[in-house]
């Protein structure tokens, strides 16, 4: 079976056919949710917005450029999403419903050191700006090639390259820093 | 290139998004620089790390509320009228939120009277709370048996409510999973069965389902599950899907993922 191409289901979306909106959810839904989830810290605003964002794709499907890859096109506008939530909601702490940090179980010894370690990287991501935590998550989760990157955060190519290595040379200090690893100096 | 500019390429190294001509020119400075070969250990160290970072699962009602939204779009079903006693007009949706009110009522009544009864405020809490559970699973499986999918769908999303599965309602959901003729009712069935996966039969239903579905979105999404469950028992199902000739490309490519990631962990 023949699939359809994110664009080739856009036209459809385009020409009325909502339904297909459903594929493209299907498809795309975990990853705009992760995204959100990376930008916000907060779950139940994130699942909202990802609601939002799809149905922003139906309400402006007739602005969508084929030229531009679906991806990008999609997390640009979660992102705005978040934007113009964060702005509505300027007046109230965002991390009031953070996430929490997932409750450990008993393991056993020789897996627990690597358990901790996931644990204290994924305090040392939350623990980045927003602007070094979003464009890491986006190169690392997303397999998105800094173009589009360049494309979702509206910037340079060569701004992207700089950012995340910067991001990730931050978050491998912070990380030491939580394990209370010294730092060679590079 | 100055040193600097050769780490900013570190990243992309890693990722194997470097051009060929940059991947060259990055390894031969690679040989010659001791700096860059140790900072790229440690940063290769924290990349593959990353990848293990646990990613974040929605909750079922994700799912349900966009297909929800999506049938209301797609039906355009005319909305009730705003303001006034909008809510309470007929229709079927004017009918589930009359017998709502009707049960609430009601066990508002029956609580202010065993109140007054002295009877433990603990027990009448519990009483009150199984009575709405009851009440939830009632009218979720009403609106499953209804024509409209709407209706199901909204049933679905009633069933997501309870906190016990009872196994009428388990039944209903496992039936909606494999045979309702509309693709959103069997995903939005999906998400609610994902919330009762300690239950063993709720399990095997879920991985009994794969080779009852044609639709290569409710296949994959039952993949999904079954991975992010930690299903292993489902292995063997998802090796058939991954050596079937002439299936859906994507549904072969997931299970593949699938294979792998149950094996992963």
């Amino acid at each position: 079976m023949e699939e359809l191409t994110d664009s080739a289901l856009m036209k459809l979306v385009q020409g009325g056919d909502s339904s297909h909106l459903a594929v493209l959810f299907e498809r795309h839904h975990l990853g705009l949710f992760r995204y959100l989830t990376q930008l916000s810290r907060n779950r139940e605003l994130s699942e909202d917005l990802t609601q939002e964002v799809f149905f922003r794709v139906l309400k402006y499907a007739g602005s969508y450029d084929p030229n531009l890859p679906f991806l990008v096109w999609l997390y640009r506008m979660g992102r705005n999403a978040f934007f113009d939530t964060l702005r509505s909601r300027s007046a109230e702490p965002m991390g009031a419903e953070t996430l929490e940090v997932r409750s450990r179980e008993p393991m056993p010894e020789e897996v627990f050191s690597r358990k901790q370690d996931r644990l204290w990287l994924e305090q040392a991501l939350q623990t980045l700006s927003e602007d070094k935590r979003e464009v890491l998550v986006l190169s690392r989760f997303h397999d998105l090639r800094y173009k589009e990157i360049a494309k979702i955060m509206k910037c340079e190519v060569g701004t992207v390259k700089v950012r995340v290595y910067r991001a990730l040379r931050e978050l491998r200090e912070r990380f030491c820093e939580l394990r209370g690893e010294k730092l060679y100096d590079v | 290139m100055t040193s600097e500019e050769y780490r900013y390429l570190i990243p992309g190294y890693l990722s194997g998004g470097l051009s060929p001509d940059d991947r060259r020119i990055f390894e031969e400075q690679l040989r010659a620089d001791s700096q860059l070969r140790r900072e790229l250990g440690e940063l290769q160290a924290v990349w593959r790390d990353m990848g293990e970072i646990e990613e974040e699962q929605p909750s079922p009602f994700l799912r349900a509320r966009f297909y929800q939204k999506l049938n209301e779009v797609s039906s355009r079903e005319p909305k009730l009228a705003k303001g006034g006693f909008a809510w309470w007009k007929p229709g079927l949706a004017g009918l589930v939120r009359q017998a709502l009110v009707a049960v609430a009522l009601f066990a508002l009544g029956l609580f202010v009277g065993r109140e007054k009864a002295s009877s433990p405020a603990a027990d009448q809490m519990t009483q009150l709370h199984n009575q709405v559970q009851e009440l939830r699973q009632t009218v979720a499986l009403s609106l499953m048996d209804r024509q409209s999918s709407t209706s199901r769908l909204e049933g679905v999303s009633w069933s997501m409510q309870v906190d016990q599965l009872d196994p009428e309602l388990r039944n209903a959901l496992v039936q909606a999973l494999n045979h309702d003729p509309n693709t959103n009712v069997r995903l939005a069935s999906l998400d609610a069965l994902e919330k009762f996966t300690r239950d063993n039969d709720v399990r095997q239903a879920l991985v009994n389902s794969i080779r009852q579905q044609d639709s290569p979105l409710v296949q994959i999404a039952l993949i999904d599950s079954l991975v992010h469950i930690q299903d292993r028992g489902a292995a063997g199902e998802l090796r058939k899907l991954a050596e079937e000739k002439g299936l859906n490309a994507a549904v072969q490519q997931r299970a593949r993922w699938g294979l792998e990631k149950l094996s992963l962990n």
